[in-house]
């Protein structure tokens, strides 16, 4: 099947075996096999391969080819096809030529909340494709005709291989996923298989979608810090800005515990979307290698600019305090230098016990609602809308089971939803059931969510609130990152 | 925000069918029995059922129990109902248009938020109702019957659907009763009961003053499909033809009878009035004090979902009779034909009683009217599924109406509280321009509330609710 006309590399069309006139509906396929998780509605929080849960992949293609039939039919007719209800389901659709992104929900996401949702996938397709495009490529190499001139440089370190082999096709990747390219490429090819380019991604997606199924900083669209001293922070911050200042077209720092911000140093002038960060996050630890050995990754942050790739050097700080360090940069040829900085921070904060302090309070993990001192709450969510920080506790006893989580989660959803609705967004909300007492409370600084235990008077749950906020004010310090440090 | 936001929406297209019509390719446009609007090119309409059957089989992938309910798409949200088996009926509706600001340019942003499923379904199982109440199950004709009879009852019908006005009293669809102190209420049965005797073909009578059901002698399931049906073609008076009056030529009557379906042609030797299909296991009413059995689901079925087929419907002549505001409903036997003579002695035994009766029921509504004070800033609804009654102070003649916001709100919250838990409880909601929207859901109960006082808490808002509690149903109980 390699098409002499089209005049390329041979690690090319290894790499892009052109397959079956399948082509668009395998697009559909893929998408729609990675967003079915939801397929199985609220039960899908653990995260498993798609097309063996939800079977065949022969059922998937006709699936994908009637959703890709039913979007077309809706297209022509000069419309768009967003989102199907049925007695017990929800189905969502998004269109981004040449992708359609499905989601199928049970849960009590609303059509908007699942259009949010769909919009996670799709802001981490170019990261996912890119990083696996580029693994898959590596592998190739090895084991063809580039083996030998690979290996030359294989003998240094297995970094610069990356970038070496990064410059080798550099151009033809991107041109297939950067945003415009992609649509491109599928356009000039039109059997092109989609699949090959994210097989192997499947795990960040399927952490993706479980993510945002249960995690309340993706629902509210906000970035969770570890709680922390304020004096440890400033000690992190103090070591990336004394040994990362120098090192040009460094654009963030972060050290993150899984998706806990723990701190962010950023480039004058520029800051990091949550959603952003979510996908810088979602990357790191769906990657089991990472906590092992250092790794150069081309990174996508669309909402910083979706055109265009980063680079992020990841490690972790060391054995005792694990944290992970993230730098951020747009110089490809910069990795020497952000290992150097990241042993120079490690052992900085080694010395003057910072590490220390962050290992004990990864150890120590979420609070419990009891710490606030508020009486009968069970759980909340607040957002500070300034610094899109959020703080939550872990999940009281009633919720600490799988089904007791969906259940405060599908409650949360449920609010959210109402008072972000668009046409009729609210600024309270208020139900009392008999299994519980919901609250969702938005000004113009922040957003709370509360729940409480059933038979809570309304005057007490206003007081309990209360208090609560001035707990959080209380507590700023430690459970947000109140500066905004730059290089 | 505006007021006027579901000023927009708007009838695209409305159409019934069957995929066993036509199961051939280059059939497909047998399987289309009734299209609206009718100047549509076959192509379109062959496309619009063939999207429909996708859809259907799409959704089946995933649950095949589950019904399809909408379709949402940019522009436009389609409703599907499957009222009988392989018999579908959709109803599309264009989204309202509003104008927004972004980037420093004008933008114009379709609010699928406006249209809401639970309301248009609604309106799509009313039409459906409808067409059984007069034509009778859809199975239990043909396709060339079918054709026929759909036109002649959809043709004038959706026209004048108002789509517009649907709201959260579509979702319900309840009844605006009048009640009545003993004495009114013994000179009704009285009368009622007279009347059934002297004439022993009427089957069931029901009473409605100035549009208020004052008696019925229907069971819940059937008294709402003709409280539907009569609210919708005979009491905004609507049409620009109906109702008919039939007039006796020769000696003037009293009262007038009145056709709602302009197919009744009476000549002038006797009557034709349309033929009713009732739901034959509903046909009759509880007995009183029966309410604790009310709450069952049975025969209440197709207001909460599917509606069962059943073989044979109970057929009856709906024969209505107007003297001054009083509406009398009689249903009658089919062989029974109202020629001038019997339509006269009718008269004869009704008109005395009646205009009794209308003095009477209008102290009644007075005193009904006065203990509901019409507070300005508060507006409310109240619906029991037991027996279906419906009060509102939502769309006064007088008063302010309540913004749209507000009303689509309250079924925003109403949904919301269902999904919570199904046993419902009190929800509240205050929107950004300080208007709350407070109710309490109950699975046999629902009440919501409307406030639009500045400078509102929570806590006075549920003072206000439990006031009106107080005030306007004392001797109900509501939890929490």
């Amino acid at each position: 099947m390699c098409h002499a006309a089209w005049n390329l590399v041979p690690i090319w069309t290894l790499c892009w075996l052109p397959l079956s006139p399948r082509l668009m509906m395998s697009i559909g396929c893929r998408w729609a096999s990675a967003a079915l998780d939801q397929l199985m509605g609220a039960s899908s929080t653990v995260a498993a391969p798609a097309t063996q849960r939800h079977g065949s992949e022969e059922q998937l293609v006709t699936l994908s080819g009637v959703m890709q039939a039913l979007v077309s039919f809706v297209q022509d007719s000069g419309d768009s096809l967003r989102a199907l209800r049925t007695g017990d389901r929800t189905i969502a659709f998004l269109s981004r030529p040449p992708l359609i992104l499905v989601a199928v929900s049970r849960g009590p996401e609303n059509v908007h909340q699942l259009n949010v949702q769909l919009f996670h996938m799709y802001y981490q397709i170019p990261s996912v494709c890119f990083s696996h495009v580029y693994y898959q490529i590596l592998s190739v190499c090895f084991s063809h005709v580039y083996y030998q001139i690979l290996s030359v440089f294989l003998r240094r370190a297995s970094h610069v291989i990356l970038s070496v082999c990064f410059s080798h096709v550099y151009y033809q990747i991107l041109s297939v996923v950067t945003k415009s390219q992609l649509t491109r490429i599928s356009e000039q090819r039109r059997n092109f298989d989609f699949r090959k380019l994210v097989s192997g991604a499947e795990r960040f997606l399927d952490q993706l979608v479980a993510a945002v199924d249960a995690r309340p900083d993706y629902l509210l669209q906000a970035v969770q810090c570890l709680r922390l001293e304020q004096a440890a922070r400033d000690a992190v911050v103090s070591a990336v800005q004394s040994v990362c200042s120098k090192i040009k077209d460094l654009v963030f720092a972060l050290l993150i515990s899984g998706d806990r911000l723990i701190s962010l140093v950023r480039i004058r002038s520029h800051y990091l979307h949550p959603t952003d960060y979510h996908i810088v996050c979602n990357i790191v630890t769906s990657t089991e290698s990472f906590k092992t050995v250092e790794g150069w990754i081309p990174i996508c942050l669309p909402k910083f600019d979706s055109s265009g790739f980063m680079y992020a050097y990841v490690s972790y700080l060391s054995e005792e305090c694990p944290a992970c360090l993230v730098l951020l940069t747009a110089d490809r040829e910069s990795f020497h230098a952000l290992a150097q900085a990241k042993s120079k921070i490690t052992e900085r904060l080694h010395q003057n016990g910072t590490a220390q302090q962050i290992a004990a309070a990864i150890e120590n993990g979420d609070y419990p609602v009891q710490e606030t001192g508020v009486l009968n709450m069970r759980h909340f969510m607040y957002k500070c809308k300034s610094t899109a920080q959020s703080t939550c506790p872990s999940p009281s006893m009633v919720y600490g089971s799988p089904e007791g989580r969906r259940r405060l989660y599908a409650l949360y959803h449920i609010v959210h939803g109402r008072v972000h609705s668009p046409a009729r967004p609210l600024k309270t909300y208020y139900f009392a059931g008999s299994h519980e007492l919901v609250v969702g409370w938005v000004s113009p600084g922040f957003e709370l969510y509360t729940v409480f235990d059933p038979h809570v008077s309304q005057q007490t749950s206003i007081t309990e609130m209360n208090r609560l906020l001035r707990w959080i004010k209380d507590h700023e310090r430690r459970v947000f990152i109140l500066s905004s440090p730059v290089f | 925000m505006s007021s006027q936001q579901n000023a927009g929406v708007e009838l695209c297209s409305f159409f019934i069918f069957n995929s066993t019509f036509g199961p051939r390719e280059g059939e497909e446009e047998n399987k289309i029995i009734y299209y609206h609007p009718p100047s549509a090119d076959i192509n379109s309409k062959v496309k619009d059922v063939g999207l429909v059957e996708a859809l259907v089989q799409f959704s089946r992938t995933f649950n095949s129990e589950s019904p399809l309910l909408s379709m949402q798409t940019l522009k436009q949200k389609h409703f599907f109902l499957e009222p009988e088996k392989d018999f579908f009926m959709t109803l599309v509706v264009r989204q309202p248009v509003e104008e927004v600001i972004r980037n420093n340019s004008p933008y114009k942003e379709y609010t699928p938020e406006a249209v809401q499923q639970s309301v248009y379904l609604s309106v799509l199982r009313h039409m459906y109702q409808m067409y059984r109440l007069l034509r009778g199950t859809l199975a239990a004709q043909s396709r060339e019957e079918l054709v026929r009879s759909t036109a002649e009852i959809f043709d004038s019908y959706v026209p004048v659907l108002r789509l517009q006005q649907r709201d959260i009293r579509d979702v319900y669809g309840g009844v605006r009763f009048l009640s009545l102190d003993r004495l009114a209420f013994l000179k009704l049965q009285s009368f009622v009961n007279q009347l059934e005797v002297l004439h022993p073909f009427i089957r069931h009578s029901v009473i409605y003053y100035k549009q208020h059901l004052t008696w019925s002698g229907l069971g819940k399931t059937n008294m709402g499909i003709i409280h539907w049906y009569l609210e919708t073609v005979l009491f905004p008076e609507c049409g620009p033809e109906r109702p008919a009056v039939w007039k006796d030529r020769t000696t003037p009557t009293s009262g007038v009878f009145m056709s709602t379906e302009a197919s009744g042609d009476g000549t002038d030797s006797f009557l034709a009035p349309p033929i009713v299909h009732l739901r034959k296991h509903n046909c009759t009413a509880l007995p009183l004090g029966g309410a604790a059995d009310g709450c069952s689901r049975d025969g209440d079925d197709s207001w909460n979902g599917g509606d069962p087929v059943e073989a044979t419907d109970e057929r009856a002549q709906l024969v209505l009779y107007r003297l001054r505001d009083v509406v009398v409903v009689l249903l009658v036997d089919l062989e029974v034909r109202l020629t001038l003579p019997l339509c006269r002695e009718l008269d004869a035994s009704m008109a005395g009683p009646v205009q009794e009766l209308s003095t009477l029921l209008s102290s009644a509504i007075n005193d009904d009217k006065s203990s509901g004070k019409d507070d300005g800033d508060t507006k409310l609804i109240y619906y029991n599924r037991c027996n279906r009654a419906q009060k509102s102070s939502l769309h006064g003649p007088t008063a302010a109406p309540v913004p749209s916001d507000a009303l689509q709100l309250m079924v925003d919250l109403r949904e919301d509280a269902l999904r919570f838990q199904g046993d419902g409880g009190a929800i509240f909601g205050r929107a950004m321009n300080e208007t709350w929207v407070a109710g309490r859901v109950n699975p046999n109960r629902e009440f919501f509330s409307v406030v639009q006082q500045k400078n509102m808490n929570l806590m006075d808002v549920n003072n206000e609710m439990e006031q009106l509690c107080k005030d306007q149903f004392s001797t109900i109980f509501f939890p929490a």
